[in-house]
Formats: structure tokens, sequence, C-alpha cells
């Protein structure tokens, strides 16, 4: 039986479009990029919820998720060398911080500390990394590394924000301003060094299991 | 009628291929080689 691969699949997409629209060189590189990226996307979400929905986190790994998401796109950070990497590196640690959040209860007091912790954190982190970039997709000019850095300010602004609100207690979302500080503090950290280097980690990990895996077979 | 909606797939992933290219990164932990064609002259 033939192996499902990614980059057939999207070759075989391609193939379709080139068949029915005129498409040109530079465009189907586009297209390639883009569709890798959307499948990783889908994938990595895919995967990470359904575990959460099993679990019973749905909401506080979606939460997670989107505000690493959100932090992430002007952040950037660490990236597994392959999308299965990313996918089960995606799932095991949405999950664990959906279960932390799950069934730890942290009072108003000390859920105030760790907000004041991760802001901290956050901003030397994002001071020193942001925008930190992978050797896939570098970040070339000076102008684009300091709006970036401006809007991964911002969004961290925007959430220090929402969590004054709830400390005045003009919201009283608890498990958002939870779930939303566990995905800051996480994606802070993924910009560091050992935030790199868990991810070089993790991918070394998952080769030798692969390799093994295929000696099996063999 | 197919060839319009190819039109308008090709047209969003495009936009989304784009939109990437601007952020820092995507918003997994995977970063496929971005293309020269989107890379910041």
């Amino acid at each position: 039986m033939k192996k499902f691969n990614v980059d057939n699949l999207i070759e075989s997409i391609l193939n379709y479009f080139k068949k029915h629209l005129e498409i040109e060189e530079d465009q189907e590189a586009i297209l390639r990029y883009s569709m890798q990226v959307s499948i990783s996307f889908i994938a990595n979400m895919a995967m990470a919820l359904l575990v959460a929905l099993i679990l019973g986190i749905f909401p506080n790994v979606l939460f997670i998720m989107l505000t690493i998401s959100i932090l992430r796109s002007f952040s950037g950070g660490g990236h597994s060398k392959t999308m299965f990497g990313c996918s089960i590196y995606g799932t095991i640690i949405m999950n664990i911080l959906g279960m932390i959040t799950k069934y730890t209860y942290p009072t108003k007091d000390v859920l105030s500390v760790l907000i004041l912790l991760t802001f901290m954190f956050s901003v030397w982190s994002l001071h020193k990394y942001a925008p930190a970039d992978t050797p896939g997709k570098p970040i070339t000019t000076k102008v684009k590394r300091k709006k970036l850095k401006t809007l991964s300010f911002l969004s961290l602004f925007i959430w220090c924000t929402i969590c004054v609100l709830w400390y005045t207690g003009l919201t009283n979302n608890f498990m958002l301003i939870y779930t939303s500080t566990l995905g800051i503090l996480w994606q802070s950290f993924s910009l560091t060094d050992w935030g790199y280097a868990l991810l070089h980690h993790m991918d070394r990990a998952l080769k030798t299991i692969n390799r093994t895996e295929e000696e099996t077979t063999l | 009628m197919m060839r319009r909606l190819l039109q308008i797939t090709v047209t969003i992933l495009t936009f989304l291929a784009f939109t990437n290219a601007a952020a820092a990164c995507g918003t997994g932990t995977y970063q496929p080689q971005l293309p020269e064609q989107l890379r910041d002259k």
C-alpha cells in the first residue's frame, strides 16, 4: 500500500489546478507554500482539539491555542522540522496546559501574581528575542523586525488590559484569563533559547522513534 | 462553475500565503521554507 504523504497530496492538488487554470511558475510556488502552511495549521488544530475533546478540556485548549496563535504570528518562535513533529508537539503541550487549567484552581490573588510574573517574563522575552525567526523564514529587513516587535508588545498590552479589567471586576471570565495567561507564558518561553532547545530535543526524539519504527518494519 | 470555484480557491490560498509571509511565522510550530517570491526584497 502506498504511504500517505502530504507533499504528494499537495502535488496532486497543484496538478489539478494546472489542468483547469493557467498557473505560472511563481504562482505555483506561492500556492505550494500556502497549502503546506494551511494543511499544517488544520492538522495541528484538529489533532490537539480532538484530544482535548476526548479529555473534556476543549474550551481550555481552544483558548490557549488562540492566545498562542495571536502572539506567535507577531513574535515568532521555535519551529519543528516536520509537519508531523509540529502536530505531536502542539497536541502534547496544548493538552498539558489545558489539563493544568482544568484541574488547578488558583485563587484570585495567586492568579494575579501569576499574571504579573507572566507579564514581566513576556516583556523580557519579547524585548530580547522577538521577532524570533527561523532559517526557513528569515526576517531580513529592519523595518519588518521593528513592526513585528511593536505588534508583539501591542498584543501583550491588550492581554494585560483584559487582565486588569478582570482584576477590577469589570469582566468575570476566570477561565479565559487563566488559559490566556498560560498561553502567553508558554509562547514567551518558546521564544527563548530553552524553548528552541526543547523543540530541538522533541524533533530528535521523534526522529529516533521514526527510525526505530522503520527498522522494526524492515 | 468548477473553474470559478478553483479561481476562488487559488485567490484564497494566495491571500493566505501573503498573510503568512507578512507575519513572523505560522501559528503552528511547523514552518516550511518560504519561497523566493514571498521574501522581502
